[in-house]
């Protein structure tokens, strides 16, 4: 049995921030420190310009930390991986490329490419019927969701969403809210979800890092034990809201 | 009109009366769109009618001018009726020199364009590549054509070659100005996502780079096809056997306005027709593109 748990512990994704620093023309990031586990739904918070994005794009290897290391699995993350996957506050789709071609176009470039899983994933975010549409002919919120297949058909273990919703209307962030926990279930993928909507942040997350204004340091973290999907309306929901408003009041 | 008024008679005649057959076949066009479209609720002849009609009009008035009142000196302004019939006369001629032409602007512009990218894409990707290149680029581009001339004449073997390499210098730079500024502009987030997903560097240039910069490509492929036609008829004056550009030049000194003007419809048609097929080519490309570049 003992021997079961610790093949289980051995196998599952372990992403691991070690005293990461890193400066542009000032320090941005300070002598962080976190794990994030499987199955995980990180949510970080704080101050604008504190340095939220900056500490994903390390994570994703697409900027290195001036001192530190990020493993994955112990594996040193030196630069991009399609391990580590990332869906930007733009969606940045390519202009030129269908619906289908969008999400195909990770496993086209990793020789990995079946369409019927594309069509399945097409299929998972409504989408069916627009395949052959260009982004500019489909609306900001069936853009993001191209994104979000693009990225998760790869099945990478560490997913990096960088204010994925901001640009939405409040009603289609709200809808897209839940289709991220639908999309994230059973996939065991790392999601780590950089957010400024403390409803948002408290409604997806298993875990809230509160960061302090630049340079950026952990503050906080504050485990969110309700199960999905949360009551917006619910005491226990308000009253974690409230912590997380206390903890940015305090430290920005 | 054209049929009742007499032509002038300081006009040679030629026998045969085409200027009239050209309307009367314009008029038999008009009259069948006329009819086949006049059931349609919209069709794309309701905006063209106007202007074809305008163009009779036009050809009508020309044919005023010149051939029935011969209002303007006749060795310059040869009546229409003459102009087509040297068109006839000089068929033959007239096809080899198109086709010479065609040849020459077709291998002129496909080097230049192949350079253009190529060159364009080392220094929009390639920051020591830009450091070097950038500065003879900006020197040597802004360069009319036809200044090489001299250089062209000396370095290459024969005129055809010669006239080739006009071409390529007057296509290369605005091709390779637009390719490298148009992925200067492309934005890092594409590059960003296409490293995440795992893409090898140089499908980065294939995948990524070549088609967000396509916009710019085309941008520079139409200043350089306009400064090639420039080119092309002065690069067919150095020398050349045949082609338009020299037809043109060889009857304006034989002052046969005639041919003259044959030789500039010809040039129209066959410039019409290849921006033509550019357009249908970018149309194509560049499908994606909301609000994409029209002219």
């Amino acid at each position: 049995m003992a021997k079961g748990v610790y093949q289980i512990l051995k196998n599952s994704t372990i992403l691991k921030c070690e005293n990461i620093i890193k400066s542009f023309q000032k320090k941005v990031v300070d002598d962080i420190s976190v794990t994030f586990k499987e199955n995980e739904i990180t949510v970080l918070i704080g101050p604008s310009g504190c340095g939220k994005s900056t500490l994903l794009k390390m994570i994703s290897g697409l900027i290195s930390a001036d001192a530190g290391q990020i493993t994955l699995n112990d594996d040193i993350i030196t630069k991009p991986t399609p391990e580590i996957g990332m869906i930007f506050q733009e969606h940045a789709l390519f202009p030129w490329l269908t619906v289908f071609e969008n999400i195909a176009f990770g496993l086209k470039q990793q020789n990995k490419l079946k369409k019927e899983l594309v069509n399945e994933w097409i299929a998972k975010i409504g989408l069916k019927g627009f395949e052959s549409y260009y982004p500019h002919q489909i609306s900001l919120g069936m853009r993001q969701r191209v994104a979000f297949a693009r990225a998760f058909i790869c099945k990478p273990k560490v997913l990096l969403l960088d204010e994925p919703l901001g640009a939405l209307d409040s009603f289609t962030r709200i809808k897209m809210q839940d289709e991220i926990l639908e999309l994230q279930k059973n996939t065991n993928v790392i999601l780590l979800i950089v957010t400024h909507d403390i409803e948002e942040a408290v409604y997806l997350a298993d875990k809230i890092i509160v960061l302090s204004a630049s340079p950026t340091r952990i503050k906080e973290e504050i485990i969110i034990d309700i199960a999905h999907l949360r009551d917006r309306y619910s005491n226990e929901f308000i009253s974690y809201k409230q912590q997380v408003l206390n903890c940015l009041n305090r430290f920005s | 009109m054209s049929c009742y008024y007499p032509n002038s008679v300081k006009h040679p005649t030629q026998g045969k009366e085409y200027f009239s057959d050209l309307i009367l076949t314009l008029g038999i066009v008009y009259f069948i769109f006329l009819v086949v479209t006049i059931k349609k609720e919209k069709c794309s002849f309701d905006r063209q009618a106007p202007l074809f009609f305008g163009v009779i009009m036009a050809l009508g008035g020309i044919n005023i001018i010149t051939a029935k009142l011969a209002l303007l000196p006749v060795l310059y302004f040869p009546s229409l009726d003459n102009i087509f019939a040297k068109m006839v006369s000089d068929k033959d001629l007239l096809l080899k020199c198109v086709l010479y032409t065609i040849k020459l602007l077709l291998s002129g512009c496909i080097i230049g364009i192949a350079t253009g990218v190529i060159t364009g894409i080392v220094i929009g990707f390639s920051k020591k590549a830009s450091y070097w290149c950038m500065p003879i680029v900006r020197v040597l581009g802004p360069i009319p054509a036809i200044v090489w001339i001299p250089f062209a004449l000396i370095m290459l073997p024969n005129a055809t070659h010669a006239a080739s390499f006009l071409i390529v210098i007057s296509v290369w730079f605005p091709v390779t100005v637009m390719t490298a500024s148009g992925i200067a502009n492309i934005q890092q987030i594409y590059f960003d996502v296409a490293d995440t997903l795992g893409v090898t560097k140089l499908n980065k240039i294939i995948k990524v780079g070549l088609p967000a910069a396509l916009p710019y490509i085309f941008l520079g492929l139409f200043n350089g096809l306009c400064s090639a036609f420039a080119t092309l008829v002065i690069s067919e004056m150095i020398g050349a056997r045949y082609g338009l550009g020299w037809y043109i030049n060889l009857n304006r000194e034989m002052l046969q306005y005639s041919s003259v003007y044959a030789g500039i419809i010809l040039i129209i048609f066959l410039f019409t027709l290849l921006i033509k097929a550019i357009f249908l080519v970018k149309d194509r490309l560049l499908i994606w593109q909301r609000g994409y570049i029209k002219f």
